[in-house]
């Protein structure tokens, strides 16, 4: 059994790298993998588990890409590293791995930024959406400051992406709903799969203050910095807290300048961009993790399962994927009221810490059941194994369509006269469909 | 984990593909034909369009008309017509039913009726000239004459043959071309039915779809409340676990286990230390030299009923307390204080450098052996911030019925330690400014009088019956 | 009856195929059935040009023409075999070879497009589904029952027939030349013969007979035969009638036939029906069928030297390649090659 991966892959700067180095030894151990990058370098470590070949999107081995039974293409809001994928999933159909489930960003990034075509953003606005999308899409291009918190909750063009694919597979029950109703194409759900930690979880006894709080990743203005530190400030006990935060900040002047302002310089301490071992070995002194994220992507977050991993207790925003998480394994954050809830929070894990470090075990637990990367490597294994059922789907589907455009120069009329779709319908349902009893030669 | 369905092909996906393909064929086709601005061509969808037979009838200005202008109506739109042009106004109801029904019956053809309105009072009053009329208005007035009428009759009809015979076929040909336009536009309209059944239908769907959201929205807030109200309920649990944890520890002391002698030290400390209020005065000397560090943070190693942690709660300084005592420490907990429960020096050895501000401990030195006194003065020094202060309250020794007696109303207290001990101690392990304060004489049990005797006696048994040493950490 | 033959055409290009359908349409008509050759025009690329022909053909009815039915359908090549029919029997000439066994090989096209696999999925499982809903189904070889097997797991009877104008080959007395009729083309392997050429120890002359579908292939094969230096001992004929092509073979001491796994080959019985040895290799295929090695011809490894080998054996042995060519053409006689036997089998 043999499969295509494309994929961001380290030491390339993405969470979806991360993931994909995360299930490869489990996955090579279930099928021969052949890792497809358009990047000059990557880590050599990778060759232990799979054969790494180097494509662009308009010079690509075929055959070699011919030679597996399926292809699978990881697809994310970062159109550096996933423009290159995306145009060749268009070319080879294969599955696509939604890590987001609302896309806008990618496409807008893409057409408008890195490929200068306006027109071709805005006609697959018009593609997708109709003339309605179109006028809000000329609205957002003309504007100043377009709102891209609207355009990426209202355009989640996930049409655009699935458009020539087999099918999707999904990390949260939300977008796999969704699409589901919406889509045509076979919809797959698999939770999260989570990343081995390299320094092993907290089991020392009860936590001591000064209690450590992290926040770690990529900051931006969706982490809610300013309600923690808001929060934070108006804490009378903020002596017992300390809270570092690690990875690229998006703004570290405002925020050196916010801490200044609320006189929390002995609180918090900022550590920048640091590598994945000094993160985990943070992570393992830690006794509280904030990871809120509003507005949200749809996205599941592979932090989320690192903190889990280190059986953390964690605060996190009552929305999206985080809504669904139990209130055993993490306490919520209501992103209308979050200054408010947060301080409680805060408050409540300074009466009993005990309560919080027990939270954390549950969430080890939960990581290494439902998200355990034998599970998810079990689901893309299946998909391979019913791959010629979805090609053939494919292949039905295409002709349907063909068959209509070809018949629809004929007709003038909008009325079903003469029976043709059903009959084509069925011609090709013949064709292509396989029989109960079909027997695989190979 | 979800296990992948099996894709099926369905045929009725596979016929709508093929219609909807269809579908933007034709769209596209009809699109490149028009070859307009899309926009202008289609129209609003809410309006439907009109069936019009016959050209709208627009007067002349200047009055003049030739009958075929007008003959080219038929039926009502003749009748309404004529009335317009020649009379200048609409026919009434009256006129309408007759002068049509005179029409469709054949009784009167165009040309009378022309003539009848034209040569009106009426008509001859509003002057619209109507050429071509008089000649065959003539005629008909001829045809109409007794006997010599039917004779004019029939030559005109014989005459009149060929043109007859062409104006059948003209209006054959001209019923037939209504009735095709008749067809293309009910075609058109139940084409415009069917759009609109569909677009109803996409309505009910986009509705339905709604319903079901509001529908999921509603149990997942019915759900999060129930998962509150379970969230609450566990605290409850929990609290009704602590409380039994309580009855199983005075249980245990009841029975003899080794927990029984903390309950004892409580009510101990209750009998003999004093009430919460008389402490927490007492502690409020205190405060002036915790002040200088507010902003920071203050630990109360071995916080028992936690007085000290309320005081500075109520000031506003940041405190937490470490006691090894459950029963201390769920006491303060419940008091909404915070408190770590915990071995005093361990909790100093696992403190990082300099993240402390100030560090006091009331009536706890005496209860630990010296070598553990002093690696406690140690971790005390490497734990307080520069600029940092130590309080540490005992009883004083210097009062003969403390040393000798009432310190060891406490049988965990070690042995007294002198107030000169303990700076010398604090001294010597690196600590500045070191001060010792004489506190709480017990002025109540003073013997009266006045001469050296009396002075002597009273300083020695009755003076401050503890002492607090008050050490700083060097600023750098 | 009336029967129609369904194939597929490449419009301006001739080969093995058309003759075949013409040699079965003129049998029929010679037994006294009514027979028509249907041909589908096929384009192959891009790939899915191939499913839309295979719809187009699934579409197409053949049932009656004219109010009166076709009796039976004999389909021969994908897709014009899927078209439709109650009483369809397949006499398979090969599958889409490049969905099979030319799927991962250097003369492949469907592979090397991006849904190359996805358009080979549709096609074997169209073969898979679609193939045993005829009445019968035979191979034009065992070669192709093999592959049908192989791939598809489906049985089929090989059913041989005789070459076009069987009847018509004679032998006579051996020239020095060996002869090696066929379209110059890469599967043929004429570059192979002229590397064989080159190493051999006698004078061996060899006469090339064909065309080739592009121009520019004839004249690179010309070149290599310059290169190699054995220009001297290659005779090109080009395009030859069929009474010149008889009297080559007749005057060969030998016939060259070694192509890259053919389907069934012509040239091999018409060797043998011109009493003559037959030169081919292990990987030939069809060929392999009939030739004994060392008793009707001779059977080489693919390989320059061994097939100089054979030149030089035949080339040497006048006596042993006369009497090879007569064993063969006993062996021919053997396997009852007739219009009469296929008809009769397609028509049961």
């Amino acid at each position: 059994m043999k499969l295509n991966w494309f994929s961001p892959l380290p030491p390339a700067k993405s969470g979806i790298a991360d993931y994909s180095f995360g299930i490869l030894p489990e996955l090579s151990r279930r099928a021969e993998v052949t890792l497809w990058t358009d990047r000059a370098g990557w880590d050599p470590q990778l060759e232990q588990y799979a054969t790494v070949r180097r494509y662009q999107p308009e010079r690509i081995d075929w055959v070699e890409l011919n030679r597996a039974e399926l292809s699978f293409y990881n697809i994310g809001n970062n159109h550096l590293h996933h423009a290159a994928i995306w145009q060749v999933s268009r070319q080879s159909p294969g599955i696509v791995i939604l890590h987001d489930a609302r896309l806008h960003d990618f496409f807008e990034s893409l057409y408008r930024g890195q490929w200068r075509d306006q027109a071709g953003y805005l006609a697959q606005i018009e593609k997708h959406y109709g003339e309605e999308g179109l006028r809000i899409a000329t609205e957002f291009v003309t504007a100043r400051h377009g709102d891209y918190d609207f355009m990426a909750q209202r355009f989640s063009l996930t049409g655009a992406v699935l458009e020539n694919s087999l099918g999707a597979l999904v990390h949260t029950k939300n977008a796999f709903d969704e699409l589901r109703v919406s889509n045509r194409h076979p919809v797959f759900y698999a939770p999260l799969p989570s990343a081995p930690i390299l320094k092993s979880a907290n089991t020392d006894g009860l936590p001591r203050p000064p209690y450590q709080l992290i926040i770690f990743g990529h900051i931006g203005r969706n982490r809610r910095l300013d309600a923690v530190l808001e929060a934070l400030a108006q804490l009378s006990e903020r002596n017992l807290f300390r809270l570092d935060i690690y990875g690229e900040i998006d703004d570290p002047k405002m925020l050196r300048q916010r801490i200044h302002t609320l006189n929390l310089k002995d609180t918090v301490t900022v550590h920048g961009y640091t590598p994945l071992a000094e993160l985990d070995e943070a992570l393992s002194t830690s006794h509280l993790a904030i990871n809120l994220r509003y507005p949200t992507m749809g996205e599941a977050s592979a932090s989320q399962l690192r903190i889990w991993e280190h059986a953390l207790p964690s605060l996190v925003t009552r929305v999206g994927w985080y809504a669904s998480l139990s209130p055993d394994a993490v306490v919520h954050v209501h992103p209308d009221n979050e200054v408010a809830d947060i301080r409680s929070h805060l408050e409540t894990f300074l009466q009993d810490p005990a309560r919080f470090a027990r939270m954390g075990q549950h969430g080890r637990r939960l990581v290494e059941t439902e998200h355990h990367p034998k599970t998810y490597v079990d689901t893309i294994i299946s998909l391979v194994e019913n791959a010629r059922e979805f090609k053939l789907r494919q292949a039905a589907f295409y002709l349907a369509e063909r068959s209509g455009t070809v018949m629809g120069s004929w007709t003038r009329l909008m009325t079903t006269d003469f029976d043709s779709p059903n009959r084509l319908a069925r011609k090709i349902h013949s064709l292509t469909a396989q029989t109960a009893s079909d027997t695989q030669a190979r | 984990m979800i296990k992948p369905e099996q894709p099926r092909i369905e045929i009725d996906d596979l016929a709508a593909v093929v219609r909807e393909a269809m579908a933007a064929q034709k769209h596209r086709d009809d699109h490149a034909f028009t070859n307009g601005s899309p926009a202008a061509s289609d129209p609003p969808a809410s309006r439907f369009p009109e069936l019009k037979l016959q050209p709208d009838f627009q007067p002349r200005s200047n009055n003049r008309y030739h009958i075929s202008d007008l003959l080219r109506y038929h039926d009502r739109a003749f009748v309404d017509n004529s009335y317009r042009a020649i009379l200048k106004r609409p026919p009434d109801a009256t006129e309408f039913a007759r002068d049509l029904k005179r029409i469709r019956s054949g009784e009167f053809n165009k040309i009378d009726v022309l003539a009848t309105l034209r040569y009106s009072n009426e008509g001859k009053a509003k002057g619209v000239e109507l050429e071509g009329l008089k000649v065959p208005a003539l005629v008909r007035r001829l045809g109409h004459l007794p006997v010599a009428g039917y004779f004019v009759r029939l030559a005109i009809a014989f005459a009149r043959l060929p043109n007859q015979v062409r104006d059948q076929r003209e209006f054959a040909g001209y019923v037939l071309s209504q009735n095709q336009q008749m067809t293309d536009f009910i075609n058109a309209l139940s084409a415009r039915l069917t759009e609109i059944s569909e677009g109803v239908s996409r309505v009910e769907d986009v509705l339905s779809k709604q319903l079901t959201e509001l529908r999921t929205e509603t149990q997942a807030f019915a759900s999060r409340t129930s998962e509150e109200t379970h969230v609450i309920q566990t605290q409850v649990d929990e609290i009704r676990v602590q409380t039994e944890l309580m009855q199983s520890l005075v249980e245990k002391l009841q029975r003899g286990s080794e927990f029984h002698l903390d309950p004892l030290y409580a009510a101990l400390e209750d009998r003999f230390r004093g009430s919460r209020e008389e402490i927490r005065e007492r502690l409020r000397v205190y405060l002036p030299y915790v002040e200088p560090v507010r902003g920071g943070l203050v630990i109360d190693l071995g916080s028992g009923r936690g007085e000290w942690l309320e005081l500075l709660k109520e000031a506003g300084i940041s405190v937490f307390g470490v006691d090894k005592n459950p029963v201390s420490v769920s006491g303060c907990r419940a008091r909404g204080l915070i408190v770590v429960e915990d071995d005093v020096l361990a909790l100093l050895q696992s403190g990082a450098d300099a993240s402390a501000d100030a560090i006091t401990g009331f009536h706890i030195i005496e209860h630990v052996p010296i070598e553990t006194l002093v690696t406690l003065v140690d971790e005390v020094l490497r734990v307080l911030r520069p600029g940092g202060v130590a309080i540490f309250e005992t009883p004083n020794p210097d009062n003969v019925l403390v040393g000798s007696n009432f310190f060891y109303l406490d049988p965990t207290h070690r042995h007294p330690l002198p107030s000169e001990l303990m700076q010398f101690l604090f001294e010597s392990r690196g600590f500045e400014r070191v001060e010792v304060l004489n506190l709480n004489p017990w002025d109540s049990g003073r013997v009266a009088g006045e001469g050296e005797l009396a002075e002597r006696f009273n300083g020695l048994f009755y003076g401050p019956m503890d002492y607090a040493v008050i050490a700083h950490k060097a600023q750098t | 009856m009336r029967v129609l033959i369904t194939t597929v055409q490449v419009p301006f290009i001739r080969g093995g195929a058309e003759v075949h359908a013409e040699g079965l349409r003129d049998a029929l008509r010679r037994f006294g059935h009514e027979a028509e050759i249907l041909a589908i025009p096929f384009k192959w690329y891009p790939p899915e040009k191939i499913l839309d022909h295979m719809l187009a053909c699934q579409l197409l009815d053949i049932t009656e023409v004219a109010g009166t039915p076709v009796d039976r359908v004999i389909g021969l090549k994908f897709p014009a075999y899927l078209i439709p029919h109650p009483n369809k029997v397949l006499w398979i000439l090969h599958q889409h070879r490049t969905a099979y066994e030319l799927w991962d090989h250097p003369l492949s096209d469907l592979v090397y497009f991006p849904n190359g696999s996805h358009v080979r999925d549709v096609i074997q499982q169209a073969d898979r589904k679609l193939i045993p809903q005829a009445r019968a189904v035979f191979a034009n070889s065992q070669n192709v029952a093999r592959r049908l097997k192989k791939f598809c797991d489906i049985d089929s009877t090989p059913l041989y027939h005789p070459p076009p104008d069987a009847e018509h080959f004679y032998c006579g007395p051996a020239e020095d030349y060996l002869f090696f009729p066929s379209r110059l083309c890469i599967p043929k392997r004429q570059a192979l013969v002229l590397e064989a050429l080159a190493h051999t120890r006698n004078p061996v002359r060899i006469c090339f007979a064909g065309t080739s579908d592009q121009p520019a292939y004839a004249d690179e094969l010309k070149a290599l035969a310059r290169k190699l230096k054995v220009q001297q001992r290659a005779d090109w004929l080009g395009p030859i009638s069929g009474e010149e092509m008889r009297r080559r073979y007749a005057h060969a001491i030998a016939v060259i036939y070694p192509p890259t796994d053919e389907d069934y080959g012509y040239v091999t019985l018409e060797g043998m029906l011109a009493s003559k040895p037959v030169i081919t290799c292990t990987d030939s295929g069809g060929p392999l069928e009939f030739v004994a090695d060392h008793e009707t011809g001779v059977i080489a490894e693919p390989t320059p030297e061994a097939l100089a080998a054979a030149f030089d054996s035949v080339w040497e042995n006048r006596k042993q390649a006369k009497s090879w060519g007569e064993a063969g053409r006993d062996r021919y006689q053997s396997l009852n090659l007739s219009w009469k036997t296929v008809i009769n089998k397609l028509l049961a």
